[in-house]
C-alpha cells in the first residue's frame, strides 16, 4: 500500500502563499496574546493555588464558589474537570502584603510603641532574579516621632520580622522590604475546611494540591525560557555543524513558528500554559525538527547527486521525495496523540492538545517554512555572486 | 550465518536478557495482586522491601503523597549561624521524616536555601507539614517568686504611670487577636485549673487594690496562685499590648521574661483565663541535650497523654544540678516559647527524666516525640512550593495512561501492518522490543515513572516507528531502481543511518535541555523522552535490521513485502 507514488507537487511556488497563511496564523496568535495582556500562564509560573476535589453527587458550582468566597477567595476560578462530579479551583497569586503588613505593625509598635506608627501604602514586589531580588512585600510605614534607622532596624528583627532592607524616604517615612511569607500554603487547607463545612452531607475527596509562591514561579519562568533558548542555539549549532549555516537558520525559523502558533492557539482558546504545556512545546520542537531535518538530508544527498538541477527544483524533488516519510510519521504519531488526547485523563489534556497542534503545524512548517527559507537564502547568495560577477 | 549477523544477534539477545532481568522484580509485584502483595509485605517486609526498591519507581503524581520545597529563613541569624544553617535544618527534618515512617523519602537541597522533601504515599500532608515545620526548641526554666514577681508589677505600674497609661492598653489589635486564637488549643475545650502537686494552695491577692487607678498594670491582673498571675480573659490582650511596650521592656530585669502558659484555664470565678509567668532567661536546662522522648499515659488525666523526654549525660547533669539548687521551686517547660507545663521540683532529679503535659491527642504525642527526638531546627522554615496528590488520582492517572499506550499501540501496528505489510509487523516487533529495552533501563536507572513520563513513553511508540519509515520507504525506492532484495535493504539501512542520526540527535538535544532545566513531572517526561529516542534507535538500526537479515540471508526470498 502507498499513499504517495512519484507525487510531483510544485512547494517552492507555493512558498509565496504558505508565507501568508503562517504570518496570518502568527498574527491572529499574537493580536489575541495583547487582547488578553500575555500568555496565560498557569500557577506553576504565576504563584498561586490549586485544588481539585472530587464529590460523590453532583454539587451546584454556584453553591462551590460560596465555599470558596468564604474561605476568602473571591477571585477564584471554578471549573469542571473531567466528568465525575469533580472541580478544579484555582486561586492565582495571593496577597501576602496584608499579612506582611500585619506582623510589621506589631513589631513597630513593640520597638518603638509612641511613635504613632501609620502604613501609608504596600505593594507585592515580584521577584526580579536577573538582579538578584528575590522579590517580597514592600510596606511604607509613617511615624510622627521617628526613632533612628538602625534603632529601628535592631529592634523589628528582634521582634520577629525578618526583612531585607529598610529605607528611609523622607523625615517621617520608612520604606519596609520583608521576604515572602509563603502563606499560600494555608489556602489550601483553609479551602478544604471551607468545602467540608459547605457540603457537610458529600463525601469530598481533595484528590489533588498544588501551591506554589510567587518566588518559585518566577524561578520556573526564567529556567524555561533559558531551557527554549539554550535548546534552539543548540540546534542551530547542530545543524550548522552536521549542514550548513543556511538550513540551520531555515529549522530555527521553522521551531519558532511552530511555538508562536502553538501558543497562539492557546492564547485564542484562553487555555492555561503550565509546565507540562512547556514540555510539550519543547517536545514539538525536537518533533517539528525531526521532520525537517528529513527533507534537508535529501536536499543535501540530492545536491550532491543532481548537479544540473536548479536549487529550486531540487528542493521540490527533495520534499516529493520524502512526501511519504513525513505524512506516515505524522500520522502515526498523531495516532497515538489522539489516544492519549482522547483517553489519556484530564491531568495530561492540554499536554497533549498541544502536541496535536504541535505535530500538525510542525509537519506543515517542515515542508513549507523551513526548506523556503533556505531557498530565500540561496536566492540572495546567487544574486549577490551575480553581482560580484558583474 | 555470517559473524557480524552472529554477534548482532547475540548482541540484541543480551540486550533483551538484560532489560527483562532490570524489569523482572516489576513484573512479579505486578504479577502478585494486592492481596499476595500484602501477604508477602507482612510475611517477609526485608524481600519484599528489596523488590519494591528495585522495581519500576512511580513518581509522586502517580503514587500519591507530598512534595514540598521549604526555605530557609535565615534573615534572624548572624552570619557564622547561616553558614550551614541548611545542612542542619537538613539533618533535622531527615531525622523527623525516619522517624515519621514514610517509606522511600527523599530530602534533598535545592539551590543555597532551599529543601526540598518527597513524601511518597503520604495520606495526611498537614500532618506532615507540622511535623517538618515545627520549631520544637525546648527549654526547662526556673520561675521567679512571688515576690520578685511583686517587684516587677510594681515598677511596671510605676512606669506606665509616666508613660501615659491612657493609651497604655490600646495593644496592636490585629496582633492581639491572632495571638488570642492561637493560644485555645481548639475552640470552647478549655481545661480546670490544675492543683499542682501537695502544696498547699498559697492563693494571695495582689499588693494592690484592683479599682486603683493609681496601678494601671496590676488593676488587669486577677490575682496571685503560687508564684504566677491569673489574667481573665478578657484583659490578656491589653496586658500582651503592655508587655510589648518598649517602655515596659525597660524595667523588666534583663535576666528575666515574662511567658504566658499554653492552655487556657478555668476560673473558679467563672469565666477562662490565662496564667502569666516570670521566668529567669539563665536559670534553665536546654533541650539540645535531649536524648529521647515518648507518649505515655496522664496519669491525672487518663483520655489524654503526656510526654516523657530524658536528656543524655550532659543533660542529665546540667538538669541534676538545676533541679539540687531549686528544690520546692516551681518551674517551666517551654516549647517554642510557650509554657507547656509548670512542675514544681520535689527533689533533685539525678537520671535526667522530665515530663511535658498539654492534654496532647494520639497523634500529637506521638508527633511531638518525634520532633523532639530529632532536635530543633536551627532556623524557620517558610513553605514556598507545595503539591499533593491523592492516591485514588493516581492509581486514575496510571490506568488512564495505560489504556491510551495500548490504544495507541494498536493503532500504530494496525497502521504499519496494512500499509508496509510484512515488514510493517518486523516493525511493530521492533516497537515492542524498544518498550522492554526502555522499560528496563528506567527500572535499572531507578528514574521515577511520572504522569508526563509516560506521555513521553507514549509518544516514543509513535516516533519510534519513524526510523522504520524512513529504513521501509528508503528500501521501496531502491526495490524501484531494480535493486535485488539484498542490496535494497542494505542501501536503505546505509543510506537512511544518516538521516535517523540526525534527526534523532536534535531531537534528543531538546531533550537533555529539558532534563536539565526542568523540575519533577518535567524531568520525568525528559527521561523517558532521552531515553525512548536511544532505545528507538538501537531497536530500528539493530534489532529490525537483524530480523531482516535473517529473513532474507538464504536468498529464498524472491518478494518483499514492504
Amino acid at each position: 500500500m502507498q499513499f504517495f507514488h512519484d507525487t510531483n507537487v510544485h512547494f517552492v511556488a507555493l512558498r509565496k502563499k504558505a508565507y501568508i497563511f503562517s504570518c496570518a496564523l502568527i498574527l491572529i496568535g499574537i493580536i489575541s496574546l495583547i487582547a488578553r495582556g500575555g500568555p496565560n500562564l498557569s500557577i506553576d509560573f504565576e504563584g498561586g493555588t490549586l485544588i481539585q476535589v472530587k464529590f460523590d453527587q453532583h454539587v451546584p458550582a454556584d453553591k462551590l464558589r460560596e465555599a470558596v468566597t468564604n474561605a476568602g477567595f473571591n477571585n477564584a476560578k471554578i471549573q469542571d474537570f473531567g466528568e465525575n462530579n469533580e472541580y478544579l479551583i484555582t486561586v492565582e497569586k495571593i496577597s501576602e502584603t496584608a499579612k506582611a503588613s500585619e506582623i510589621l505593625m506589631r513589631a513597630l509598635n513593640k520597638t518603638s510603641p509612641a511613635a504613632g506608627w501609620k502604613i501609608v501604602s504596600t505593594k507585592e514586589m515580584p521577584p526580579d532574579l536577573s538582579k538578584g531580588f528575590e522579590g517580597g512585600n514592600l510596606v511604607v510605614v509613617e511615624a510622627s516621632k521617628m526613632p533612628s534607622l538602625e534603632e529601628l532596624k535592631a529592634g523589628v528583627i528582634q521582634n520577629g520580622v525578618g526583612f531585607m532592607e529598610a529605607t528611609k524616604q523622607s523625615d517621617k517615612r520608612i520604606a519596609f522590604s520583608l521576604p515572602f511569607l509563603g502563606i499560600e500554603s494555608e489556602a489550601a487547607e483553609n479551602m478544604k475546611a471551607e468545602i467540608s463545612k459547605t457540603f457537610p452531607d458529600r463525601k469530598i475527596e481533595i484528590r489533588r494540591t498544588e501551591t506554589v509562591g510567587p518566588k518559585i514561579g518566577e524561578e520556573l519562568k526564567n529556567r524555561m525560557g533559558a531551557a527554549i533558548l539554550i535548546s534552539m542555539i543548540g540546534i542551530l549549532i547542530y545543524i550548522s555543524w552536521r549542514f550548513e549555516f543556511k538550513f540551520a537558520v531555515g529549522a530555527v525559523i521553522a521551531l519558532i513558528h511552530d511555538v508562536l502558533i502553538t501558543v497562539g492557539v492557546f492564547s485564542i482558546l484562553d487555555k492555561e500554559i503550565s509546565i507540562v504545556v512547556i514540555a510539550a512545546l519543547l517536545t514539538i520542537v525536537g518533533y517539528s525538527l525531526n521532520d525537517t531535518i528529513v527533507v534537508f538530508d535529501r536536499i543535501r544527498e540530492n545536491f550532491s547527486l543532481r548537479r544540473r538541477e536548479s536549487y529550486d527544483n531540487m528542493v521540490d524533488i527533495s520534499i516529493n521525495e520524502t512526501l511519504g516519510r513525513t505524512v506516515n510519521t505524522s500520522l502515526t504519531t498523531l495516532l497515538v496523540i489522539f489516544a492519549l488526547f482522547f483517553l489519556g485523563g484530564e491531568v495530561i489534556h492540554d499536554f497533549a492538545f498541544a502536541m496535536l497542534i504541535g505535530v500538525g503545524i510542525g509537519t506543515y512548517s517542515s515542508i513549507f517554512v523551513a526548506s523556503p527559507v533556505v531557498i530565500e537564502w540561496q536566492h540572495r547568495i546567487t544574486e549577490r555572486t551575480k553581482v560580484k560577477q558583474a | 550465518m555470517s559473524k557480524s549477523l552472529r554477534y548482532k544477534v547475540i548482541l540484541v539477545s543480551l540486550v533483551l536478557l538484560g532489560s527483562l532481568w532490570s524489569l523482572y522484580p516489576t513484573i512479579r509485584l505486578a504479577m502478585m495482586g494486592a492481596q499476595k502483595r500484602h501477604a508477602m509485605a507482612t510475611e517477609r517486609p526485608e524481600d519484599y522491601d528489596k523488590l519494591e526498591k528495585k522495581a519500576l519507581k512511580r513518581g509522586l503524581d502517580l503514587s500519591g503523597g507530598m512534595h514540598i520545597a521549604l526555605e530557609v529563613d535565615d534573615t534572624k541569624l548572624t552570619d557564622a549561624e547561616r553558614a550551614d544553617v541548611v545542612d542542619r535544618a537538613l539533618e533535622v527534618i531527615r531525622n523527623r521524616v525516619d522517624q515519621f515512617g514514610v517509606s522511600e523519602p527523599e530530602i534533598t537541597k535545592e539551590g543555597t536555601k532551599r529543601i526540598i522533601v518527597q513524601l511518597p504515599g503520604l495520606q495526611d500532608p498537614s500532618r506532615a507539614k507540622r511535623l517538618i515545620g515545627q520549631t520544637a526548641m525546648l527549654e526547662w526554666k526556673l520561675v521567679r517568686q512571688q515576690a520578685e514577681v511583686a517587684d516587677v508589677i510594681k515598677r511596671l505600674d510605676d512606669q506606665l504611670k509616666r508613660g501615659g497609661a491612657d493609651t497604655a492598653f490600646t495593644a496592636p489589635a490585629a496582633g492581639a487577636d491572632s495571638i488570642l486564637a492561637a493560644g485555645g488549643r481548639g475552640a470552647g475545650k478549655t481545661d480546670s485549673l490544675p492543683v499542682p502537686g501537695d502544696l498547699a494552695p498559697a492563693i494571695s491577692t495582689l499588693p494592690t487594690d484592683l479599682t486603683d487607678k493609681d496601678k494601671p498594670f496590676s488593676s488587669l491582673l486577677m490575682t496571685f496562685y503560687h508564684d504566677w498571675i491569673v489574667v481573665q480573659e478578657e484583659n490578656v490582650p491589653k496586658v500582651r499590648g503592655v508587655l510589648a511596650r518598649a517602655d515596659a521592656l525597660k524595667v523588666i530585669p534583663g535576666d528575666s521574661e515574662f511567658l504566658w502558659l499554653d492552655e487556657w484555664a478555668d476560673l473558679p470565678e467563672g469565666g477562662r483565663g490565662k496564667f502569666l509567668f516570670l521566668l529567669a532567661k539563665d536559670e534553665m536546662v536546654s533541650g539540645k541535650n535531649l536524648q529521647n522522648a515518648t507518649p505515655s499515659a496522664d496519669p491525672s488525666n487518663p483520655s489524654s497523654l503526656l510526654i516523657r523526654f530524658s536528656f543524655n549525660r550532659t543533660g542529665a547533669r546540667e538538669l541534676s544540678r538545676f533541679t539540687g539548687k531549686n528544690v520546692g521551686r516551681y518551674t517551666a517547660i517551654v516549647l517554642d516559647g510557650k509554657i507547656k507545663s509548670y512542675p514544681v521540683i520535689r527533689s533533685k532529679i539525678p537520671d535526667g527524666n522530665g515530663v511535658i503535659e498539654g492534654n496532647f491527642t494520639d497523634v500529637e504525642a506521638r508527633d511531638l516525640s518525634v520532633v523532639l527526638r530529632a532536635g530543633a531546627l536551627p532556623a524557620d522554615l517558610i513553605p514556598r512550593e507545595e503539591r499533593t496528590v491523592g492516591p485514588s488520582l493516581g492509581s486514575d492517572s496510571i490506568k488512564q495512561g495505560l489504556n491510551a499506550g495500548v490504544i495507541g499501540f494498536i493503532a500504530v501496528v494496525l497502521f504499519m501492518v496494512i500499509y508496509y505489510g510484512l515488514s510493517g509487523a518486523i516493525a511493530s516487533v521492533a516497537l515492542v522490543y524498544n518498550l522492554i529495552l526502555l522499560f528496563g533501563v528506567l527500572a535499572y536507572l531507578g528514574a521515577a515513572l511520572t504522569l508526563p513520563g509516560i506521555g513521553g513513553i507514549i509518544l516514543t511508540i509513535g516516533m519510534a516507528v519513524d526510523a522504520n519509515v524512513l529504513i521501509f520507504e528508503r528500501i521501496r525506492e531502491e526495490l524501484r531502481k531494480a535493486k535485488t532484495i539484498r542490496s535494497a535493504i542494505d542501501a536503505g539501512y546505509d543510506r537512511a543511518f544518516v538521516t535517523i542520526l540526525d534527526s534523532n540527535l536534535t531531537t534528543l538535544i531538546t531533550a537533555v535541555v529539558l532534563w536539565q532545566f526542568g523540575t519533577g513531572p518535567v524531568k520525568g517526561f525528559a527521561t523517558t523522552l532521552s531515553l525512548g529516542i536511544l532505545a528507538s534507535m538501537f531497536a530500528a538500526l539493530v534489532f529490525s535490521r537483524m530480523i531482516f537479515d535473517l529473513w532474507t540471508r538464504s536468498g529464498k526470498v524472491t518478494k518483499l513485502s514492504i
